[in-house]
């Protein structure tokens, strides 16, 4: 029981330095595709590793906060990249500026020769 | 896939909607108590009775596979335990550096599976890694869009190589 608190409070402080990190990414990076990138780390590295620890804290007492809080990791993570591409797809589409230091853009290329 | 839709196959695929239901009523109750089993009974049959046509992709015999299910638990623990680690400490490393070393571009990364969930469940593991981001999906060429934060080569075998491959390798052995 010990054990497992230890190493769900050490995934807790995990989780709080992925999501520290992922909002200063939000910040310093030039523009919307690439902040996508810390936005990742928030919502992986940050909510779901967080979520987890929660569930291996409190699954020390009892069993079925456990399932419940996997339960919820599990909804972030099916449902984060779904917003995410939804977010970067429409970005694209509407033709947002990208970074000029931008090495390729092939699908701008592929949509352009289908015309 | 190839079953056809006679009645025994949806019977069968009533019994899977209703076992999967049950089991995760059972699990978050986790109180073995007559009444609660009975309500959550009637439930899993109304709803599996209501869903069972459009809820099952596929086979229905692939879901009681023991094969398909240690696949996809290995897939989740290279998942966690490798590729996602790897991914953030790459990111994490590009945002804490003074320099910040960025090289972005769209990339052209080719598929081979033939599933829809098993195109789906790549796509999605490839934007839950920070670093790529499945911007588009093509079914006729079989390609993704990936926005990549540091672009290798532009060649599209190399980006299958490095991005798509190693999550194809296993979500192959389990959605197929």
């Amino acid at each position: 029981m010990m054990v497992l608190e230890a190493v769900g409070l050490a995934l807790l402080f995990l989780g709080l330095f992925c999501a520290n990190v992922g909002a200063l990414g939000l910040v310093r990076f030039p523009d919307v595709f690439i902040r996508s990138h810390a936005a990742t780390v928030m919502s992986m590295g940050g909510a779901v590793v967080s979520i987890f620890a929660v569930a291996l804290m409190g699954g020390a007492h009892n069993p079925s906060f456990f399932v419940k809080a996997c339960l919820t990791a599990l909804i972030v993570i099916f449902t984060s990249p779904t917003g995410s591409h939804a977010i970067l797809r429409a970005a694209h589409k509407s033709r947002v500026k990208m970074w000029e230091g931008t090495f390729c853009d092939m699908l701008r290329e592929d949509e352009e020769k289908d015309g | 896939m190839g079953e056809g839709s006679g009645k025994p196959n949806r019977i069968l695929k009533f019994i899977t909607v209703f076992l999967a239901f049950f089991s995760l009523w059972l699990l978050l109750t986790s109180a073995l108590k007559f009444d609660e089993i009975l309500v959550g009974a009637a439930a899993s049959l109304l709803v599996a009775y209501l869903t069972s046509e459009i809820m099952v992709y596929g086979g229905v015999r692939d879901k009681f596979n023991p094969a398909r299910w240690f696949w996809a638990l290995f897939y989740l623990a290279y998942y966690w335990l490798y590729a996602e680690v790897k991914a953030h400490y790459d990111v994490i490393r590009r945002i804490l550096s003074p320099r910040m070393p960025l090289r972005p571009g769209i990339v052209r990364v080719p598929y081979t599976l033939k599933s829809d969930c098993g195109i789906v469940c790549v796509a999605n593991s490839i934007t839950n890694t920070p670093g790529t981001v499945t911007v588009e999906l093509d079914e006729e060429r079989k390609t993704y869009y990936v926005h990549w934060i540091w672009v290798v080569s532009p060649d599209p075998k190399v980006c299958h190589r490095e991005i798509a491959a190693p999550f194809e390798k296993y979500v192959r052995r389990f959605l197929g």
